[in-house]
């Protein structure tokens, strides 16, 4: 599988890269770690004629924590998020999350920021970027534009990101006390992609009641999505598995779920609801044990 | 040395990245095809412009068939080691396969070919080519291409290429005297072999020697050589086909594709090397693939278990081409009753062809198929019964006090299928022991009072390997002592370079570490078949021991007169030559070498020097069996299974080395998981590839299979020297019917699994359903 010949291009800095994308014409592409944009360059599904790679800009290889916030560059790898004793340390959810993405080797090179551009209806991070309600950050020559999650995910392969814009940071609101969170993730037996994922998190109060929670479902719809009736039959609740499983019945409203040659939409819809009452029962006992956020030890 | 788990002597240039593989052939003046394919499943070719790919930058050429006669041939009928003699068989159609076809059969059929200096500018000549089609009606399934409206795939030729029939017994009457009759429908479904490497082909005309050298991934090699020769009307020495180091095989290399044929014959016109590789998108949308079966059966029993008659339908879809007659279905019909007595048996087989690629063996060749149905139909006389699926097998078993066993088939050689010293209960009872079958038994119901499901599945193979005509190996002895052995078959991952040396050093006296095993080069063996029907054990391997002898024959008589002693008294071991008793008096395997080069006594022994060729023809195939035990879990909610256990006990005779012994039952384990759970070709109606990568295919990786505990038990056969039978094909037949067996059992029997693969969405859907 051969790509079709493009111009490689890698600037140094972010101004640099804005200014290729604004002078190289319309038929560009960025490469933030390739492991969606190099197999369909391979398959020639696209043939830009530029290819903008990202790698050479250390002001998207942040991680820090700045007010009170995770601030992750768009082209940190998912390694280095799950590996990181900065998020470890801040949001070790995040870390657990990222481990199961994908394989060691997409790990090593795909980025959080491609990854979120890409908006793949079954990728891992979009369901834990709503439920964390993150922002990000997307720079153009004009100056800067924050986009909060539930605004991101237009639809399949869309982001709200324009033409001429990069996204340069993602930046997530650190836990509030009492706050757990899971993300389950049931494997495509092929891709190993989320048939669905659910990433369920849940502020408690001292009498376990639910402060708080926000749920967000990737896989199954054209893209992740927040899962607005579940959360509304939980906030002010105490969260039992009964109040859980009735709640969990609404997991598919608002999605739109077509079936393929693997599952039916039935199957999908059944696989949606139970992965979110597990996913919000595993965070609930993350809540009454006191773990709050999972602690496997990064490999 | 035979029987010692040794490591591999391939490993180390494996490992270390210095194998050489198709891709790895790199010559001066290098050119790179890419192959135009078409679009359709079944249309008219009904122009090729390839105007503006001649002038793409870096594109040499573009052939579309018309430019020399010989592009013009056909495929050679039949392929590989298919059917000899066909007891079975009533009528068999066969059409050409063109190089270049007027109407494409099947979405990736090739059409023409560009080539160029790079692959990059191949892949360019290839989107610049325009071809004009006139699309046809397809068929893609049998089902379809067996209605009398359907459109012909073949002018002229009835869709059902092939028909068979065989009985055993009286069927008829078997079901008269049945107490209980049940019918059932089972599919299994169409694989790739998915190989690592890709398929590949490279050639170079070497105008100083008059040689063609072609550089292939095909498992059988010679035939491919017969074929270019054939076609170029060159001596068949006149072409060299090297095919050493392959990155796997399953089946789908057995076959002669067009791009195997057209790659040679183009270098051979441009005077230039030239190298095509499949991508992974040409391996599964154009290669071959199994084919679906399906099986209608029907079963008469007794209430106490007894199987009295079978009767069975076959439908397979072979594909455009049918180069394997009925190969796979008789494999079925030969491996059907696996380890059990069925007195009468009806079958009926139709090969029926439709517009997809060509259908090929895939590793188990059928046995799959003949295991899912023998096992599926033992489980349902178990049901019908109440009894046990252990009972319902004992009952039904073939006892050492039968054999020698004949249940009435007749191998693809010709020979009745016979089964001897064979001890199929004890396999049966070693499995349930290792499974710990009762204690499972117990925990099932225990589990099942907290919502657990867990289920357990037994099932029995046998796998005939070894399928002649035969193999050859030449061993000989240098100045220096090492020790060469030639044989004609090639390896693509089957470890002959250990085993094979391993024999030799045995049957010698040689230190392993001085024996090297070349193989996979028609200029090694002028005469030789290849590797594929788990033949190359029983077949090269015992050649090599009677080489090995026949050299030993020949260091024993020169030595008896250079050390003055009988022939008796002469003792070889570590490649040292000594008089019994006498140790001062001794001499080397590489002296005696030295010294056969000139002595006058080696004109009574053969000629100069210690060198042997032999060749071994074995009388039939040989039969290795297994049984398997899986308990598994089902999560009722998701479809996922869960191997908790699985139990692979099996007998493939002596064990060269019990380590690639364990290597071919794991990596065959783990494409049987795969036709259990998930691996699936999928055409639409239209004849397009909707498992087009593996994004959608699915194959187990490494953390999908279970631990396995394997149990080799050794009965070996009269049969050979060595007394060695084939593993190659044992791996994948047992686990889909155990593991489908296992989770209708955990089901609690409120579904009947009658088809392959059993996925999550079938799992859920059973479940809805009932």
């Amino acid at each position: 599988m051969f790509p079709a010949s493009f111009d490689y291009h890698k600037p140094g800095s972010i101004e640099e890269a804005l200014e290729l994308l604004t002078t190289l014409g319309a038929d560009v592409k960025l490469l933030a770690g390739g492991h969606s944009l190099v197999p369909a360059l391979k398959l020639r599904l696209t043939q830009p004629k530029h290819l903008i790679d990202l790698a050479g800009i250390a002001a998207l290889k942040t991680v820090a924590v700045r007010e009170n916030r995770l601030v992750l560059g768009a082209m940190t790898t998912h390694w280095q998020v799950e590996s990181s004793p900065v998020v470890k340390a801040a949001l070790p959810y995040l870390c657990e999350v990222a481990g199961l993405i994908a394989d060691p080797q997409v790990r090593n090179r795909g980025t959080i920021g491609g990854s979120l551009v890409n908006a793949d209806p079954a990728a891992d991070y979009p369901a834990s970027i709503l439920a964390l309600d993150a922002e990000m950050v997307c720079v153009g020559r004009g100056g800067r534009r924050i986009v909060h999650a539930r605004d991101w995910f237009q639809g399949l392969l869309t982001a709200a990101i324009e033409e001429h814009e990069i996204l340069s940071e993602i930046r997530i609101p650190l836990l509030p006390p009492r706050t757990a969170a899971t993300y389950l993730k049931l494997r495509h037996p092929a891709s190993r992609f989320a048939v669905v994922g659910v990433a369920a998190i849940v502020t408690v109060t001292q009498d376990q009641r639910c402060a708080e929670v926000r749920i967000g479902i990737t896989g199954v719809g054209s893209c992740a999505k927040r899962a607005g009736s579940v959360e509304q039959q939980l906030v002010g609740h105490r969260l039992d598995a009964t109040r859980i499983e009735a709640a969990s019945a609404a997991a598919c409203d608002g999605l739109e779920i077509d079936g393929d040659m693997h599952f039916s939409a039935e199957d999908k819809e059944q696989l949606c609801r139970t992965y979110v009452r597990r996913a919000l029962l595993r965070t609930m006992h993350l809540a009454e044990s006191g773990a709050f956020q999972p602690t496997r030890n990064a490999p | 040395m035979l029987g010692k788990a040794i490591p591999r002597k391939e490993d180390q240039r494996f490992i270390t990245g210095a194998g050489l593989y198709v891709e790895d052939v790199q010559l001066p003046g290098m050119l790179y095809a890419a192959f135009v394919r078409s679009a359709y499943a079944h249309a008219y070719i009904r122009r090729i412009d390839v105007e503006r790919a001649r002038n793409v930058p870096g594109v040499v050429a573009v052939i579309t068939g018309k430019e020399w006669p010989e592009l013009s041939a056909t495929l050679p009928e039949l392929n590989g080691s298919v059917t000899l003699t066909s007891p079975y068989i009533d009528s068999v159609k066969v059409v050409p396969h063109h190089l270049f076809p007027e109407k494409a059969c099947y979405v990736g059929e090739q059409i023409a070919v560009v080539i160029a200096e790079s692959a990059y500018a191949a892949a360019d000549g290839v989107e610049a080519v325009e071809v004009e089609y006139e699309p046809l009606p397809a068929v893609a399934s049998w089902e379809e291409a067996i209605k009398p409206e359907a459109p012909r795939i073949h002018k002229g030729v009835d869709n059902t290429v092939a028909h068979l029939k065989h009985e055993v017994g009286d069927v008829e009457r078997a079901f008269r005297d049945a107490e209980i009759v049940l019918e059932k429908r089972l599919e299994t479904q169409s694989l790739k072999s998915m190989a690592i490497e890709c398929r590949a082909v490279a050639a170079q005309w070497e105008e100083a020697t008059g040689t063609l050298n072609v550089w292939s991934t095909c498992q059988f090699h010679y035939m491919l050589r017969s074929a270019i020769a054939g076609i170029l009307k060159m001596p068949a020495e006149a072409v060299r086909v090297m095919a050493r180091d392959i990155g796997g095989g399953f089946g789908l290399k057995g076959v002669l594709h067009a791009e195997d044929v057209i790659i040679p014959l183009i270098a051979y016109r441009l005077k230039r090397p030239l190298r095509w590789a499949e991508t992974r998108m040409e391996h599964m949308t154009a290669s071959n693939h199994s084919g679906r079966q399906v099986h209608d059966v029907r079963i008469a029993a007794r209430r106490d278990g007894t199987i009295l008659g079978m009767d069975l339908k076959m439908y397979k879809e072979v594909g455009a081409y049918d180069h394997f007659d009925m190969m796979l279905q008789i494999n079925t019909i030969n491996h059907l009753t696996t380890h059990y007595k069925v007195p009468n048996i009806r079958v009926e087989g139709w090969a029926i062809a439709t517009n997809t690629s060509p259908g090929s063996p895939y590793r188990g060749a059928g046995r799959v198929e003949a295991v899912f149905t023998m096992d599926r139909v033992l489980d349902a006389v178990a049901r019908a019964t109440g009894l046990d699926p252990i009972d319902v097998r004992l009952k039904n078993i073939v006892t050492p006090a039968d054999m020698p066993y004949r249940n009435g088939m007749i191998y693809r050689d010709g020979v009745p299928v016979t089964y001897d010293a064979i001890d199929f209960p004890l396999l049966l009872e070693r499995a349930k022991q290792r499974a710990e079958y009762d204690l499972w038994r117990r925990r099932q119901q225990e589990y099942r009072a907290a919502g657990r499901s867990i289920g357990i599945g037994i099932s029995s193979y046998v796998e005939a390997g070894g399928l002649g005509p035969c193999e050859g190996a030449t061993v000989s002895i240098d100045e220096a002592g090492r020790v060469t052995v030639k044989v004609g078959v090639n390896s693509q991952g089957q470890s002959h370079e250990t085993t094979l040396a391993q024999i030799c050093a045995h049957a010698l006296g040689a230190p392993i570490d001085d024996i090297q095993v070349l193989g996979g080069d028609t200029s090694l063996m002028n005469i030789g078949f290849g590797t594929g029907a788990s033949r190359v054990a029983v077949n090269a391997g015992n050649a090599v021991y009677k080489a090995a002898v026949a050299v030993r024959r020949k260091v024993v008589a020169l030595a008896s007169g250079i050390l003055g002693c009988t022939e008796d008294e002469v003792e070889i071991a570590d490649g040292i030559v000594s008089v019994a008793g006498a140790r001062q008096n001794q001499t080397t395997l590489g002296e005696l070498a030295r010294r056969a080069l000139r002595d006058r006594r080696m004109a009574d022994l053969g000629g100069p020097g210690l060198v042997a060729t032999e060749f071994f023809y074995p009388k039939t195939v040989t039969w290795a069996s297994g049984v398997n035990i899986a308990v598994v879990e089902v999560d009722r909610e998701t479809g996922h299974v869960d191997i908790l256990k699985y139990v692979f006990v099996h007998d493939c005779g002596l064990p060269l080395n019990p380590m690639v012994v364990d290597g071919q039952i794991r990596g065959g384990f783990t494409q049987g998981l795969g036709i259990a759970l998930g691996e699936r070709v999928v055409y639409d109606e239209e004849g397009q590839v909707r498992s087009g990568s593996l994004m959608d295919y699915y194959v187990p990786r490494a953390v999908d299979v279970p631990d396995l505990e394997l149990d080799h038990v050794t009965f070996p056969t009269p049969d050979n020297p060595l007394g060695i039978k084939s593993v190659g094909e044992s791996g994948p037949n047992s686990p889909p019917a155990a593991i489908a067996a296992a989770i209708e059992d955990a089901l609690g029997g409120a579904v009947e699994i009658n088809t392959l693969p059993v996925t999550m969405s079938a799992i859920l859907q059973a479940l809805r359903s009932s």
